[in-house]
């Protein structure tokens, strides 16, 4: 007997549930989107507290759309955010790509950061342009 | 790309699993799929590595003294690096999150499973399957 086995068993009860794969969708995209917050923020440097003062929030709120695992955004909030960080929100679906993740997905983005973010996210945040 | 597996014993039983299962029985249908999605993407997403080496990545890819450790939602889990395969961690321990600092009897009870899969290493206790 191997000492090693795979792990699918541990997500194959859920193959075809379309609950699941949203989960894992959504799961997907609030891992970069809270980086992208966490990196914007921080980009324009502001402490939690200052941001969650600009957003007329607590702190608490700015620390929970930073950790990926509470995965709960309304786009009310991400517009407030983009319009406190000085970014462009956008919205879009795109047709799958086969075999990869994409769809829904909220990012960060400004010109200078195109290039590490290329093709992740159509959701996304963009510094405006004056 | 890193891969990750899961330790089985001499019985063909893998522990991990099992106790995934007793920590999604705890939780409503539809939270265990949210762990279960999280899960996923934190293995797919936060096991990485640079130049071929294991780099932590945040609180939910990090060392904890000889191990590593997953984290997610409500689930932590203890892995080693794979003695037989290259790029490969196997899971040893997974256990629900309830204080902040991982408790020694996690700790201890990886190890224990830690030095079973090494001793069955060594003595070759083990047939590897084709």
């Amino acid at each position: 007997m191997t000492t090693e086995a795979p792990i699918d068993n541990l997500f194959c009860e859920f193959d075809g549930d379309v609950e699941f794969e949203a989960m894992v969708l959504l799961a997907e995209k609030a891992d970069k989107l809270a980086a992208d917050i966490t990196a914007w923020r921080l980009a324009r440097n502001m402490s939690q507290k200052d941001l969650a003062e600009k957003l007329n929030t607590k702190q608490s709120a700015i620390s929970k759309l930073e950790d990926p695992s509470h995965a709960r955004y309304n786009l009310l909030t991400l517009a407030k955010l983009a319009v406190v960080l000085g970014l462009e929100l956008s919205l879009e679906f795109r047709p799958k790509v086969p075999s990869s993740v994409c769809v829904t997905t909220a990012s960060f983005q400004t010109s200078e950061m195109k290039t590490s973010s290329v093709g992740v996210s159509n959701v996304r945040f963009e510094s405006k342009v004056a | 790309m890193w891969n990750v597996v899961q330790y089985q014993d001499s019985e063909g039983i893998t522990p991990v699993q099992g106790e995934l299962v007793l920590i999604y029985r705890k939780h409503g249908k539809g939270e265990a799929k949210q762990i279960r999605a999280r899960l996923k993407v934190v293995i797919k997403n936060h096991v990485r590595a640079q130049n071929g080496v294991l780099q932590p990545r945040d609180s939910a890819f990090h060392r904890v003294e000889e191990f590593w450790q997953i984290r997610s939602n409500y689930v932590r889990i203890l892995l080693c690096y794979s003695s037989t395969v290259p790029e490969t961690l196997v899971m040893l321990h997974a256990f629900e999150k309830r204080v902040q600092e991982t408790p020694p009897s996690a700790i201890a009870t990886a190890r224990k499973v830690h030095e079973e899969y090494q001793q069955r290493q060594t003595t070759g206790e083990f047939e590897y399957d084709d």
